[in-house]
């Protein structure tokens, strides 16, 4: 290969991640349309770029990547050789991430949208959406303290029945028929799901306060910032669980933080943060534990007595000073480490230093072991192997 | 058994998986981190950002991540 055709090589490359500039756009279309080989040089790199997504090992899961992908609101991935596909892609992951959000608050929405008085259907940018979502199998929830329930979609007492007894809030009926407009309600045909109802129900009162509403569920995913994506790339799959912005104030020094609600047996949360340097990680863990009266190099998390280690090799021996932290004197504890105390609540917590990356975990009780052994789950690694505990995010 | 040809299967089954995996391991992490967050889709100026390169650094560090991966896959070196 000569210079002149890696040049090009390289302008085809960093096309996958910027927008060339007119001229070297240019400049690239013209060679590659005299050079075959450079043609299939940059389909070949197009398509490594493709199958860098499916590696098993340094990218996560394809479910954790597809739910990363819906936390952090990016679109699937595909080719970006044209601004077209950008603005395509991004308007998809715009609607999906949308439709989210205006799906707990539709019912809501279609009834303040909607003239009390006026027997119309929803307005024109709301009439797509609703036959979607309220129709037919959706389970919906009563909001209100008590809800009617009618044997037909009017309030007028000589057409339809009055059904006992009323629905109390939380009550799931099942969306079987409607909505029908009638007195200035939208009516729906349901069944009450653990009740012998089935009838009809007004979606709302007049002043478009909501009876019933689609079940708020979890809140619309959180978007990570690229900067709190990279610091779960590479995590456990079964650790890249429902991650979010951290909301609390981040440890000292660190810069960047995610929360992931794990919800596992012995762990219910843990929290990444990313540090300028991994003595800085370092420096902030031994601070930790030193405020929960844990000094380095005592207990035993293995046998439920907080404490600290190394899982570096290394630790107790000289080294630069980059690369060893210092504590109460002692200056030749190495960075890689991991421990464990019990917090103001008597819960269970492990801290692990990855770099410049540390993890911590909380556990569902005061077992210490239990989340100790689940930040090293399922590697060879232990302390004195040299290789981090299998929580440690892979490239950290 | 009827398969669709693709660039991807071409490349995985060409050159394997491991081939790939070890050419990607053998980057810098930054550079690792830098292409693994643009195959998750996140653009040139995000992953600036994230990896707290300029934008000019980054297109350079991506783009010659990416010609060296593609080297030693064509086992022509350029790892160095």
């Amino acid at each position: 290969m000569t210079t002149v055709h890696e040049e090009f090589l390289e302008l085809a490359a960093a096309a996958i991640d910027f927008e060339l500039t007119p001229a070297e756009r240019a400049s690239l279309d013209a060679h590659l349309a005299s050079c075959a080989t450079c043609r299939r040089r940059v389909a070949a790199i197009e398509a490594d770029q493709r199958a860098m997504f499916a590696l098993p090992r340094l990218a996560p899961e394809p479910a954790t990547s597809a739910a990363l992908r819906a936390r952090v609101g990016r679109r699937q991935r595909m080719p970006r050789s044209t601004v077209r596909t950008l603005a395509i892609a991004a308007a998809l992951a715009l609607l999906a991430v949308t439709a989210l959000a205006v799906g707990a608050q539709i019912v809501r929405r279609l009834d303040r949208d909607r003239p009390d008085v006026t027997p119309t259907l929803a307005p024109d940018d709301l009439a797509d959406i609703e036959p979607a979502l309220l129709t037919s199998g959706a389970t919906v929830d009563v909001i209100v303290t008590d809800l009617r329930v009618r044997t037909a979609p009017t309030v007028d007492d000589s057409k339809s029945a009055k059904l006992e007894p009323l629905l109390g809030r939380g009550t799931q009926l099942r969306i079987v028929g409607g909505p029908v407009n009638a007195d200035g309600y939208d009516w729906y045909q349901v069944e009450a799901i653990g009740w012998p109802h089935r009838g009809w129900v007004a979606a709302a009162d007049h002043d478009g306060s909501p009876w019933i509403q689609l079940p708020v569920a979890s809140p619309a995913p959180a978007k990570l910032t690229a900067e709190q994506a990279a610091l779960i790339v590479g995590l456990r799959p079964d650790a890249a669980i429902d991650c979010r912005p951290r909301r609390k104030k981040l440890p000292d020094r660190a810069t960047v933080g995610v929360d992931c609600y794990v919800n596992a047996a012995v762990v219910t949360r843990i929290g990444l943060y990313g540090f300028p340097t991994a003595r800085d990680a370092a420096t902030t863990y031994l601070e930790r534990l030193a405020a929960y009266g844990v000094a380095p190099r005592t207990g035993d998390c293995t046998a439920r007595t907080e404490g600290d280690r190394a899982w570096q090799s290394g630790d107790g021996t000289k080294g630069a000073a980059a690369d060893r932290v210092s504590s109460k004197g002692a200056a030749d504890l190495v960075l890689g480490r991991i421990g464990c105390f019990h917090d103001e609540n008597g819960t269970a917590n492990v801290r692990v230093v990855c770099g410049t990356t540390s993890v911590g975990l909380l556990g569902r009780d005061d077992d210490l072991a239990d989340v100790e052994r689940w930040a090293w789950a399922s590697t060879d690694g232990r302390p004195g192997s040299g290789a981090p505990p299998s929580i440690c995010p892979t490239g950290t | 058994m009827v398969r669709v040809e693709s660039p991807e299967s071409d490349v995985l089954e060409r050159e394997g998986r491991s081939a790939l995996e070890a050419a990607v391991a053998a980057l810098p992490t930054d550079a690792r981190t830098a292409l693994l967050l643009s195959a998750e889709g996140f653009n040139g100026d995000e992953i600036a950002v994230a990896i707290g390169r300029t934008n000019a650094a980054t297109r350079t560090l991506l783009t010659r991540a990416r010609v060296r991966v593609r080297l030693a896959l064509e086992g022509t070196g350029g790892a160095g």
